[in-house]
């Protein structure tokens, strides 16, 4: 009873109840050529279930400096768990360093997205290629 | 003979050797104390002592139900229920002292500490706490009357950080603030009925939030007085 009621106060004052999950992301980024990359950590599906499910859902970006390929990559991120399923991790190099991808008139850059399996784990081991042109993380293409 | 019966005639009318009056007794004139009309005890707070009063007031957006009880010297508890459009729920217990208690002012401040529900699309909870301040200038039946107030919730959260290692757990606290006012006007029906009506603005989460001003009609009752 005393417990109950004790659960009972605890959950009556808490506001946002935000569970998040560490994982740390490690394996490599191959691309044709060197510049900024952009990295995004998706969910796989977000905001539904099933045929419902809205697919993507970021949650974390980073940027690192790539000068050579192969680019070992080893991220450590925190992965909300209610907001959604799977990891996803989508990139693309800046190779005019304008900050954004493929803008009109500008050098072609390419892009690659890579689904984890097996998530949740607490280590991730992925091999994302760089290897299509200007294609967003949302693009069917993928 | 005859002499003799009109000197006892004249003994007979004439007044007796004058006696002292009676010392004056002491007399006791029992008066009713001035009361004040519960309209005005609820609206600028602390009411004498046994005085008590309950307001039920409904507007847009503010509903609310207080009551309060007078115990001396111008203190007096307090209870209050307050919601918005029966979204937002507060519960509050609190104190009343009139500061100021003259024939046509009275100023009086209040603490209250309670607890803050919000239910819709953005849920929010926790303790919450207040002060404020009522001045009121009553005149014959009509009180018009001055709120301020400042009131303070605090919203705690917590984030659960799964690692491989174990779960740590982090507590965070966040403070919204609502500013307060109101300017109204009470009517007194009787000593122990009366009416209100006023604007209220209540700036939610100020400064992060927008807030639209309300109207609130009140109806007050009471006795002890």
């Amino acid at each position: 009873m005393k417990r109950a009621l004790l659960a009972l106060a605890f959950c009556g004052c808490v506001n946002d109840d935000i569970v998040l999950y560490e994982t740390r992301v490690r394996g490599t980024v191959t691309a044709m050529a060197a510049g900024t990359l952009h990295l995004e950590f998706h969910h796989e599906t977000s905001f539904g279930q099933r045929a419902l499910a809205h697919p993507l859902g970021l949650f974390e970006r980073r940027v690192r400096t790539v000068s050579q390929s192969p680019y070992s990559l080893d991220e450590t991120v925190l992965y909300p768990q209610q907001k959604g399923d799977g990891l996803v991790i989508y990139g693309w190099l800046d190779i005019d360093g304008d900050g954004v991808l493929c803008a009109p008139g500008k050098t072609p850059e390419p892009a690659g997205l890579f689904r984890t399996v097996g998530f949740p784990s607490h280590n991730v081991n992925i091999s994302l290629l760089l290897d299509r042109q200007c294609l967003g993380s949302e693009s069917p293409g993928f | 003979m005859l002499t003799a019966a009109v000197f006892a005639l004249q003994a007979a009318l004439e007044p007796a050797t004058p006696i002292d009056p009676p010392a004056p007794t002491s007399q006791v004139e029992i008066l009713p104390l001035r009361t004040d009309p519960v309209v005005l005890d609820q609206l600028a707070g602390g009411p004498a002592k046994g005085a008590w009063g309950v307001s039920v007031q409904a507007g847009y957006p503010w509903f609310s139900l207080r009551a309060l009880v007078g115990v001396g010297h111008r203190l007096a508890p307090l209870l209050e229920v307050e919601s918005a459009l029966g979204r937002r729920f507060s519960f509050s217990a609190g104190l009343s002292l009139a500061w100021v208690d003259r024939p046509h002012v009275r100023l009086s401040g209040e603490v209250l500490l309670g607890w803050m529900l919000q239910e819709a699309e953005l849920s929010k909870r926790g303790p919450s706490g207040e002060l404020r301040l009522r001045l009121a200038f009553p005149v014959r039946w009509a009180v018009p009357y001055l709120v301020l107030g400042t009131r303070h919730a605090l919203l705690p959260s917590r984030t659960q950080i799964i690692r491989e290692a174990g779960t740590e757990t982090q507590w965070s606290v966040r403070h919204e603030w609502t500013p307060w006012g109101s300017v109204g006007l009470g009517i007194r029906i009787s000593q122990r009925i009366g009416l209100d009506v006023a604007a209220d603005y209540g700036w939610v989460d100020a400064p992060a939030s927008v807030a639209i001003p309300g109207v609130h009609l009140a109806f007050h009752f009471g006795g002890g007085r």
